[in-house]
Parts: structure tokens; C-alpha cells; sequence
């Protein structure tokens, strides 16, 4: 063995506590919401959902040629951005499930969460992390294809102006955002309720179909289909519509704004009430 | 100076449940044990010196600092839980890597950090296995090497030799008193005494959230081992095992169950040599052995009569 040999065997024995530089607690999230999406990832259902999410642009892409060709003899330009928005959020809602419903619940269950609060992370970056874990692919989801067929649109249609193109930008990163934010504290929330993965999926399946049919019911019964914003599916589809071509009015839009942030403010509730009675929170 | 834990009237409870009462205790030495049975509040004791609780009443101190959301003193612990089933999808190379990220080292470094904790704990052959194709053995070493690849100074290990083959229990054992000669402050617990006594003779003896004795654990031994002794193996061939062990002394009973065997013995010592000569042979493949307990709590039972 040579003098560098031996140098190295010794300094490998030499304990000594780590001094360099460490990334900043705050951005400690980061880590927690790479290892969410990873593990979304290993998930083929979630890389097919992910990919698919772009298919239905071709078919709007078409619709867009054809239309403007078209519509100086329809006389009229077709409402797209409402059926594109409702398709998208199909595959965000999706998506939401597979990656939200083991978030809480399966880390309080594993112990992981003590694993986690004995490394040097505070509570609140762990949930931000957790959050961003499912709110990033809902964004990828309904930000990303929303922008690439505002694009196109500007490219192919003759009416289409830089302000329009602008306004489309703007509406659909608010409608995202909003629709991550409610999907992303409702998912987790649910999954907070239950230590069962299943049981949470189950959870969010009731959760979109009972407010939907709840925010049905209350336009029926009051007589006014203002309330039908009220399900969050609904409310981000008038507020993306409202916003990107004023096709409904500002009242609907209001409303749906104001049932997406209601949802993800008791997403949020749900889940604070829930992790203040588990053992392992504190 | 300082002590390195300090405890004052603690107690803990959870509703109705009272999990710890009134414990009071300091202590300096470099491995300090945590005995109990099951139920004993010895995981509710590591919950508050590890922060993740805090004490309903008194005062935990670690380095002379309460750890409550310390986040300075988590940054220097290492902890090994008893759980066993965390995030089975991961490789072994990226769940230590992963738990290293969350101390604030940057990818590279983690993994290479990850890398040299795996080494130590010799399982880089299986640094890229999933998780949930490792034996429970590994699975604690993997734990083990979480805990100790970013150099902490403090080390809290809850029931770490659970479950495992006598090979890695001596690789751990070895490990941990290496850390203590290097100057970290370890605290394990266990609700077997020999596997304790194996790392240190410094316990506290807990029972019903009580602390019964603090100090050298040569009484309770003796107590012990006027109790029969109860080890489970679980091994491929237990028939030929249990022909071989019918032969010695001190195996009083042998029960046969599928794809392990239960072993009474009285003389709790000599059987352990005895199996890890015979693991580390060719002959047999034991892949994990575990107390099971009974006599610790009828020695429980003795103590507070």
C-alpha cells in the first residue's frame, strides 16, 4: 500500500460532522415535491394520463384550420376554449386522484412522517411540498396544451390579435393556478382523512361527483343556475370561460372563483383539523 | 456541564392515555439503552427526545436544548424508526438519498453520502434493489444507513436489531459501538435485554410509562435468566435446525411452526454464539431471529410486585 493509499483508509475512518453549505430550509419543499412526483411517475397510468392530456389539441388544432377557413362564411367564430377546458380538466381530475390519494394518509400510516419530521423540515414545507407534488402536473395538464392551442390559434386564425392572445395567456394560468390550488388542498385533505390510499381515491370520486350533483341540485331547487358554479369542475369551466372569451358573464365568473377558493380553503381546513388529532403531527 | 439528556418530571399523554409519568433522569454516557416491554412508553419517550412531540408536562433536554421543533438539533440526529415499510418502491440508494436531500445536501453530494452509508452498512450490492424486495433485515440496515449517512452526532435507534439475521445484528452492533468511539451519543431502545446488553450496560428500565431503574444492567440480567428464554428463527431447512439444536442442553423446547421454529432456552447466551457459529457456517440459512418477549415481562411483573 502507498503513502496515498494509507492517507485515504485513514481519513474514511475520521468521523467528522459535515460543515459545508446546506440548501436553505425554505426550499426544503423542493425535495419533498420531487419525491412525490417521482414516485407519480413510476405510475403508467399517470405517464399515459400526462401524455394523453395533449392528444385532444390535435383534434382542436384541427377545428382551428377548418374554422378559419370557415368563418367568414359561418358568420360567426365557434366557442372552443369552454369544451377544451372541460376535457382538460377530466385528465387534471384524473390525475389529482393518482397522485394525491397516498399523499397524507399512507405517510402517517408508514411512519414516514415521523422520518420526515426528524430531518430539519418544517410542517408547513412539508405540505407546501406535498401540494406541489399534485398541483404541478394539474398545471401541466391544463396550462400547458391551453397554452400551446392559444398559440396556435394566434398563428392560424385571422382574428386573432396579440391582446387576445394575451388575455388567453392570462386566463388560463389564473384558471390553473386556481384549479391546482382547490384540487391540490381538496386531494390532500381527503387523503389526511384516511390511512387507506383506496379509501382516499374513493373520497375524491364523491367529493367531484356529490358537489357537482349538490351545486346541480341548489340551481334547480333555487332556480338559478348561478349556483351551479359551485362544483369546482363547473366553477373553473364558467371562470376559464368568462376570462379567455366572455362567453358567460362576470357573475359566474365571480362565482366560480369564489367556489374554487371555498373548496380549497376546506381542502385546507380538512387537512389542518386532521394532522392537529394525529399522534404523529403534533 | 452539560449533560448530554436531561429529563424533569416528565409525562406524556395522549387523551386519557397516560404514556409517560414523571420520569425523571440524566444521563452522559456514550450508549444509552431504553428498555421496556411493549407498552412501556418507550416510543413515546423517543417521540420527545427526537421532537416529534412535546411533553404534556416537565423538560426534555438534548445537548442541554429542548428538541421540540429544534431544527439545529434534528440537524445533527440520525434516527432509525421502527417502522419498517417506508416508501417500497424506492430503491435503497434513493430513499437514503432522499432523507439526506431533506437535510439541505445537494443531489450530488447526497448521493454520494448515500453511496458510502449503504458501504458502511454492506449493502451496496443491493443499492439499487426496490425496497420492498428486501428481506426485513436489510430493510433495517437500510434504516441504519439513513440514520448515519450525514455524519450526525447523535444517534436515536428504536428496536434496530428487530428482525435481524444474526449476521447483520453483529454488522450493527459492530457499527454502532465504532459511532460511539468516535464520539456520538447513541440512544436504542429494545424490549430485549440481551440485545441491549450486546451495546451497552447503561439502561433505563421503563413500565407502564414509569421509570423502574436507571444504571448497570447486571441485576435485571440476573432476573432474566431465571426466566426461560423464548427466540423465534425463521430458517428453510427448521426441521434439520431444530434436530441439531434438540441435542444441547439448554434448549428446553423446540416448536415447529410454518417456515420457523421457536426455541426455548435458559441459557439465552450460549444459544446466540451457538447460532451465529451456525449462520456464519454453510449449513444453514437463518434469515431472521427475534425474542419474543415473554420473559421480559414476567421479570416486569417480579419488579414492581
Amino acid at each position: 500500500m502507498n503513502d496515498g493509499e494509507q492517507t485515504a483508509r485513514v481519513q474514511q475512518l475520521v468521523y467528522r460532522p459535515y460543515q459545508g453549505p446546506l440548501e436553505s430550509l425554505g426550499g426544503r419543499f423542493r425535495v419533498v415535491a420531487a419525491h412525490q412526483l417521482r414516485l407519480s411517475l413510476k405510475d403508467r397510468w399517470f405517464r399515459r394520463l400526462l401524455l394523453g392530456s395533449f392528444f385532444p389539441l390535435g383534434v382542436f388544432a384541427v377545428i382551428v384550420v377548418v374554422q378559419s377557413r370557415i368563418s367568414q362564411a359561418l358568420g360567426r367564430v365557434l366557442d372552443l376554449w369552454q369544451p377544451f377546458w372541460g376535457i382538460q380538466l377530466f385528465f387534471a381530475l384524473a390525475l389529482t386522484y393518482l397522485c394525491g390519494r397516498a399523499s397524507i394518509g399512507e405517510d402517517l400510516r408508514t411512519g414516514a412522517a415521523t422520518v420526515y419530521f426528524t430531518r430539519p423540515l418544517t410542517r408547513a414545507g412539508y405540505l407546501w411540498g406535498k401540494w406541489l407534488g399534485v398541483a404541478l402536473p394539474v398545471m401541466v395538464v391544463t396550462l400547458g396544451p391551453a397554452l400551446l392551442l392559444a398559440t396556435f390559434r394566434l398563428l392560424v386564425e385571422p382574428a386573432a390579435t396579440a391582446a387576445l392572445f394575451l388575455r388567453w395567456l392570462a386566463a388560463a394560468a389564473l384558471a390553473s393556478l386556481l384549479v391546482a390550488a382547490t384540487m391540490g388542498w381538496v386531494m390532500l385533505g381527503l387523503s389526511a382523512l384516511t390511512r387507506r390510499a383506496r379509501a382516499a381515491g374513493f373520497l375524491w370520486i364523491g367529493v367531484v361527483v356529490g358537489g357537482s350533483a349538490l351545486a346541480g341540485g341548489l340551481a334547480e331547487t333555487l332556480d338559478d343556475s348561478l349556483w351551479r358554479a359551485l362544483s369546482f369542475t363547473e366553477g373553473s369551466a364558467h371562470l376559464f370561460s368568462f376570462l379567455a372569451e366572455g362567453r358567460v358573464g362576470w357573475a359566474e365568473g365571480a362565482m366560480g372563483a369564489v367556489g374554487m377558493v371555498a373548496w380549497a380553503l376546506l381542502g385546507w381546513m380538512v387537512l389542518r383539523l386532521r394532522l392537529a388529532a394525529a399522534r404523529d403531527w403534533e | 456541564m452539560t449533560a448530554f439528556l436531561q429529563l424533569e418530571s416528565v409525562s406524556k399523554w395522549y387523551g386519557q392515555v397516560i404514556a409517560l409519568n414523571g420520569i425523571d433522569c440524566r444521563s452522559d454516557v456514550t450508549i444509552l439503552g431504553l428498555l421496556g416491554p411493549n407498552g412501556a412508553g418507550k416510543s413515546s419517550l423517543l417521540k420527545l427526545l427526537v421532537g416529534l412531540a412535546r411533553p404534556s408536562r416537565g423538560r426534555v433536554r438534548v445537548f442541554g436544548q429542548e428538541p421540540w421543533r429544534n431544527r439545529r438539533l434534528l440537524a445533527d440526529l440520525g434516527y432509525c424508526p421502527e417502522h419498517h415499510r417506508l416508501y417500497e418502491g424506492l430503491t435503497a440508494l434513493q430513499f437514503v438519498t432522499l432523507l439526506l436531500q431533506l437535510n439541505g445536501y445537494r443531489a450530488t453530494q447526497a448521493r454520494q453520502l448515500a453511496e458510502a452509508a449503504l458501504e458502511r452498512v454492506e449493502l451496496v450490492g443491493k443499492r439499487q434493489a426496490p425496497l420492498a424486495t428486501l428481506s426485513h433485515g436489510m430493510r433495517q440496515r437500510v434504516k441504519l444507513a439513513q440514520a448515519v449517512a450525514h455524519q450526525p452526532r447523535w444517534l436515536v435507534l428504536d428496536e434496530p436489531l428487530t428482525g435481524m439475521d444474526p449476521l447483520g445484528r453483529s454488522l450493527t452492533i459492530e457499527l454502532v459501538r465504532q459511532l460511539a468511539d468516535q464520539g456520538v451519543r447513541v440512544i436504542v431502545s429494545s424490549h430485549v435485554l440481551h440485545e441491549l446488553e450486546a451495546l451497552t450496560s447503561d439502561i433505563l428500565l421503563l413500565h407502564r410509562g414509569q421509570l423502574l431503574a436507571q444504571g448497570p444492567v447486571a441485576q435485571i440480567r440476573e432476573l432474566i435468566d431465571e426466566h426461560p428464554h423464548r427466540i423465534l428463527l425463521k430458517c428453510r431447512q427448521t426441521r434439520r435446525l431444530g434436530q441439531r439444536l434438540a441435542g444441547y442442553q439448554y434448549v428446553r423446547r423446540l416448536e415447529f411452526d410454518s417456515g420457523s421454529l421457536v426455541v426455548e432456552t435458559d441459557r439465552p447466551d450460549e444459544f446466540y454464539t451457538l447460532i451465529g457459529e451456525l449462520a456464519a457456517g454453510d449449513d444453514f440459512v437463518i434469515e431472521a431471529m427475534m425474542s419474543l418477549d415473554d420473559n421480559l415481562e414476567a421479570v416486569f411483573r417480579y419488579l414492581v410486585k
